[in-house]
């Protein structure tokens, strides 16, 4: 293996581990839709106004 | 229709008027009114006991000044307490004046 | 400790929200804009330390609510508790905003009174005597400018300190059966009184509202029939014009080169290494999220332009002269704003929705505003302009046209199926003062909005074209696939049922079927999805004006005609929206069957409109049918079979529920 293809395989690994843990983060907090601006007034994610 | 004119301005004429109510032919409704003047608000005649209370909250009641700015085919604007708003035809056709 | 801010709608409380926390919740200049409360903690320099959240509520004219979202204000006052209430007045309008304040005084929560846009009252020459108004009041009120920051930090800080307190109301309503309503019409006809003698003694003015003004001239040529629907017809299509064929794809090319570079630097460096690490690396990660990202100038454009369309008051206008048109079909002017609110994106446009009083209306706009091509599908539109119609101006314009007219047809379908009856409806508009856009908010509007693109394309489309990727790339048997049997991946086999069924449609290969799948996750998705399966890289033409060879690869990858493209390109826009636009519709509709139905009629619709432009746009260029005519026909019949079904039985339904009513006595019939 050379120096590229490793360098490669552990940005692939680690671009996808912070996608995946960002999104992990987000549905923990109750976003469900990832980048939308307006997740703070969506309906989905008020469980105490209307 | 000279005659139901000139009785609304008594009680009696109101009595009168309110039972004609839906005959809009004989009473000045907003949209046979002219642009640029200003009106008092003789009755609302909207139906709807909830758009009567908007309209109320809003200042548009009866004796309220009310100004027609400008009249079209299917709506006018008009000048409701410092407020502009845009009321299609049947609403002003609603607001008797 | 918490803080309500409460008062009309447009008068300002969610910019005086955003300056004071530091958010960048929607603003605009109409009422409406509000439709749910957001709360979130005041910024240090306001708070002085405290934990202080500030809770933004939707725009009411009084306490008795007319529309849901004035009711969300007024179930939040009344049960929440709030330490303080902070009541935004719009200066420029005393005398209908101080009923709602003599009510929320009434509660017994301390309020100050922030009287806002004094710097409108400044330039007109009306003069408030505060001090007066605070006297009458019985409560502190300060001027404020919640676009320039002035008067805020006093304000707040007065809001701050009298929590905890209990507040004496200058007024207070008589106790009467609130359920007769002409003894609740007298008292607030008192209380309207009690206001009017408080304006006049407060205020003074130099030019009567009554007078006609330069404004109300341009108001009576806009709100036209004839040169309102014009004008605002050449205003979109200067939105898009720009966003779109111009200074988009200007800035677009300059930063798609770059992406460009980076994709060929990056294969060349993974040149000795196993394919898939070049393939996942180079084409799906940099390559699919590239095409995705290198349309970002277009979408930024786009949102910076509509924000200063709805800053400077023009909507309110544009809501009026389309009245008449949408109550043809069964809506009303309120629907406009959420159309307009889509062409950005369609969730707040769906939650917008909330301001359209009457039911049925409000469910038919939220199904139908989807049909206007948000900002997500632009790049779908750049991409397949630029590939199969040399990038012409006329596929941007007669999407978002044709998204109207769906619109329309829809609307009038909707009114067929649910058997609308005759019902009196009524339409008001407030017009806002009009207004110079502020560049700041747009421009802040605008980077929010690729804040959110950017992160969107680094997660979600990242890990959709990776995952696409994989399994292209792989067999069932995990065993790489061979170059020319790419019909044996993972992601050809799952896709092929699909694509079957899109044979009539003219685009039945697995590769489109797949990235229109993906689409449903976010409509980005189905250009990053294409970049991946057809190993694409540059979509926009580099160079000026003449297609480059970059496009004609992408026409030829894809094997699809102009014909073909251009009902491909239909059924991504008009099918179902993103899952977290369903989801969305689903909490507006709040019935299974509304949201079921819209679904159907989505994915009817962009089926249909593909179908026909397939099929008769084939007869037209080749003198015959496409493949799949007969299947596609009979499945379009049974479509029309299966809306005559449903049309009956909810007519048979209403007519039940109509007949229930006039036993009862009562003619009104809402659905």
């Amino acid at each position: 293996m050379n120096t590229a293809t490793l360098i490669a395989v552990i940005l692939i690994a680690v671009i996808l581990f912070l996608a995946v843990r960002y999104i992990i983060k987000e549905k923990k907090k109750g976003n469900a839709c990832i980048g939308c601006p307006y997740a703070d007034s969506c309906p989905k994610h008020r469980h105490d106004c209307k | 229709m000279e005659l139901a004119y000139k009785l609304s301005n008594s009680a009696a004429g109101k009595a009168v008027e309110k039972e004609s109510a839906g005959t809009a032919n004989e009473k000045k409704t907003l949209m046979n009114a002219e642009p640029g003047q200003t009106y008092i608000i003789k009755e609302l005649n909207t139906d709807d006991d909830e758009m009567n209370s908007f309209l109320f909250r809003l200042g548009c009641y009866q004796g309220e000044p009310i100004t027609l700015i400008s009249k079209k085919k299917n709506s006018c604007i008009v000048v409701i307490k410092d407020g502009r708003y845009n009321l299609d035809k049947m609403l002003s056709e609603a607001i008797i004046i | 400790m918490r803080i309500a801010f409460a008062g009309n709608p447009n008068s300002g409380k969610t910019t005086m929200y955003n300056a004071l926390t530091g958010r960048n919740e929607k603003i605009g200049n109409w009422g409406g804009v509000t439709v749910g409360s957001k709360e979130y903690q005041l910024k240090k320099e306001f708070s002085g330390g405290q934990e202080v959240i500030a809770v933004d509520l939707p725009g009411a004219y009084s306490m008795s609510p007319f529309t849901p979202e004035e009711g969300i204000t007024s179930e939040y006052v009344r049960t929440a508790n709030p330490d303080a209430i902070v009541n935004i007045v719009d200066a420029t309008n005393l005398s209908r905003s101080l009923f709602f304040t003599t009510q929320l005084l009434e509660l017994g929560i301390p309020v100050v009174v922030a009287l806002n846009k004094t710097d409108i009252n400044e330039k007109e020459g009306t003069k408030i005597d505060a001090a007066k108004l605070s006297a009458k009041l019985n409560c502190p009120v300060y001027e404020t400018v919640s676009t320039e920051n002035k008067g805020l930090s006093e304000m707040i800080a007065k809001a701050i300190s009298l929590a905890g307190t209990v507040q004496k109301a200058p007024y207070m309503q008589a106790d009467i059966n609130l359920h007769d309503k002409n003894a609740v019409d007298a008292e607030d006809r008192k209380r309207y009184s009690f206001v009017n003698g408080i304006v006049a003694d407060v205020e003074t003015r130099k030019t009567l509202s009554t007078e006609t003004t330069s404004s109300d001239k341009a108001d009576a040529v806009l709100t036209n029939p004839i040169a309102g629907i014009l004008i605002f017809a050449v205003v979109m299509w200067g939105v898009f014009w720009v966003s779109q064929a111009w200074l988009g794809p200007l800035v677009a090319d300059w930063l798609v080169g770059w992406i460009e570079t980076f994709q060929g630097w990056v294969a060349g460096q993974l040149e000795n290494s196993p394919a898939i690490l070049s393939a996942l690396l180079a084409d799906g990660i940099v390559g699919g999220v590239g095409a995705v990202v290198g349309f970002l100038p277009l979408v930024m454009v786009m949102y910076f332009l509509i924000a200063l369309l709805e800053d400077c008051g023009y909507m309110a206008r544009v809501s009026a002269v389309m009245d008449p048109i949408f109550k043809r079909v069964g809506l009303s002017g309120k629907s406009v704003i959420p159309v307009v609110i889509g062409t950005g994106c369609g969730i707040p446009a769906i939650m917008a929705c909330r301001t359209i009083r009457d039911e049925r209306e409000r469910r038919a706009t939220s199904m139908l505003t989807t049909f206007i091509p948000c900002g997500a599908k632009i790049p779908v539109i750049a991409l397949f302009a630029g590939a199969f119609f040399n990038g012409a101006g006329w596929v941007s314009t007669l999407s978002y046209f044709f998204g109207l007219v769906l619109i329309f047809l829809g609307a009038l379908l909707i009114k067929g199926i649910t058997g609308y009856k005759y019902r009196k409806s009524f339409f008001i508009m407030e017009l806002p003062k009009w207004k110079a856009p502020s560049l700041k908010f747009a421009f802040k509007s605008m980077m929010e909005r690729a804040k959110a693109y950017i992160i969107k394309a680094a997660t979600i489309i990242l890990i959709c074209n990776t995952v696409v990727q994989i399994m292209q790339t792989f067999d069932w048997h995990f065993q790489v696939v061979e170059e020319g049997a790419e019909n044996t991946s993972i992601l050809a086999s799952i896709a092929t049922p699909f694509a079957i069924l899109l044979i009539p449609l003219g685009f039945g290969v697995w590769q489109l079927a797949a990235a229109a799948i993906t689409g449903f996750i976010a409509k980005e998705n189905v250009v990053g999805t294409l970049a991946v399966v057809y190993a694409l890289t540059s979509f926009i033409d580099v160079d000026e004006l003449e297609m480059t060879g970059g496009a004609n690869t992408v026409a030829m990858t894809m094997g699809l005609t102009s014909v073909t493209a251009l009902a491909y390109l239909f059924f991504n826009l008009y099918t179902p929206p993103c899952f977290a636009a369903i989801g969305a519709m689903n909490s507006e509709m709040k019935s299974r069957g509304w949201l079921w139905g819209a679904i159907g009629l989505q994915l009817g619709t962009g089926y249909t409109v593909a179908f026909l432009i397939n099929q008769f746009g084939t007869l037209f260029t080749e003198g015959h049918f496409a493949a799949g005519f007969v299947p596609g026909l009979i499945a379009e019949i049974c479509m029309v079979a299966a809306l005559v079904l449903i049309a009956r039985k909810v007519r048979a339904h209403f007519d039940e529920k109509y007949e229930l009513h006039k036993g009862a006595g009562t003619a009104n019939a809402t659905v």
